[in-house]
């Protein structure tokens, strides 16, 4: 499957488990992307959160 | 028809680690339901979650712990539990039960002023020193603190550009490591993994660039552990460690331990042994 990154706009190739939520790197820009929605093939990302304060283990 | 068991994996964002549980937990069959607690509605009057046990796997430890707290109430297992994330979540109190149990860990104490700050540097074997956030992680807002003048300096920026959090000066003595340190990865009460984190700087997290090799588990390494685990209870747990010359040293214990790549170096199915730990905790 293929998603468009938001930021520079390359088509990515992800895998067909993806979830929803999931990280993942644009292979182009780097950039960290949530994918936001998923309907059929149709794979919509959006920039992830930035790191905040709270964030790690 | 026997009823499938229903686990609900807790998340705020899906990485690699939540990932690698989400296939462990199909292998087995189970009902999975991932939940991601940004759209959550956390009221125990009108809820409909009717999970066996919950995995909390936030990234944000503020909602995971509110997570914990709503599920605990309304009388679901969690993995962790409450009263072990409670403890883990704030490096002052962790310190306190390790120090109280006995358990080696760094010298330390907490102080709410630069004055009484100066005055028990001593306390630590002097400078140089090490100031932490209570709560925190991937060795952020972490720092070294060689002199007075370097003491003084961040004392002043935490008191003006932090919170009330950072008004509590948590403070540790700066122990030097042979360029690494380790991180033990512990499911319930059992050590199922461990890796260096090797480093040239003073600060070894991967966040921070520290690179994991598979690490042996010797026999004072499960001991420390396991007496780390007597004091603050079991539970899927990330333990920092430190070897020095006069013995290991429990640093931190993290409890939304990150493992993938501990799972990548060691070959240990962790993602497998959370999951199996998760559905013991299930009450028949």
């Amino acid at each position: 499957m293929t998603a468009i990154c938001p930021i520079c706009e390359a088509t990515i190739e992800v895998t067909d488990s993806i979830e929803m939520s999931e990280i993942i790197t644009c292979s182009d820009c780097q950039n960290k992307l949530e994918v936001k929605n998923i309907q059929e093939k149709n794979i919509t990302l959006v920039e992830a959160p930035k790191v905040e304060e709270d964030w790690g283990e | 028809m026997t009823k499938k068991i229903k686990l609900g994996l807790l998340h705020t964002m899906i990485r690699g680690d939540e990932k690698l549980l989400i296939d462990a937990a199909k292998k087995t069959g189970i009902v999975l339901e991932i939940v991601d607690i940004r759209e959550a509605v956390f009221n125990p009057l009108h809820h409909s979650y009717s999970f066996d046990v919950v995995l909390q796997r936030c990234v944000s430890t503020v909602k995971g712990m509110h997570a914990l707290e709503f599920f605990e109430s309304v009388g679901i297992p969690t993995v962790n539990s409450l009263s072990i994330a409670r403890i883990c979540e704030n490096k002052f109190v962790t310190s306190l039960m390790l120090a109280k149990y006995k358990v080696p860990t760094p010298k330390f104490f907490l102080v709410f002023s630069e004055s009484k700050a100066k005055e028990a540097i001593e306390q630590l074997g002097g400078f140089p020193i090490v100031i932490k956030p209570l709560s925190g992680s991937w060795g952020r807002l972490v720092s070294k603190i060689n002199d007075m003048d370097c003491l003084e300096s961040i004392l002043e920026q935490k008191m003006v550009l932090g919170g009330p959090q950072h008004h509590a000066f948590y403070l540790q003595e700066f122990i030097e490591k042979p360029g690494r340190d380790i991180r033990v990865n512990v499911v319930g009460t059992k050590v199922v993994a461990a890796i260096y984190r090797e480093s040239n700087h003073w600060i070894t997290n991967t966040a921070r660039g520290a690179l994991p090799q598979s690490c042996e588990i010797t026999s004072q390494l499960k001991d420390i552990t396991e007496k780390t685990v007597a004091a603050l209870g079991e539970g899927v747990l990330g333990i920092d460690v430190f070897e020095t010359k006069k013995g290991l040293l429990v640093n931190e214990v993290n409890h939304t331990m990150e493992f993938k790549n501990v799972q990548r170096v060691t070959g240990v199915d962790i993602a497998g042994e959370i999951i199996e730990y998760c559905l013991s905790k299930i009450r028949l």
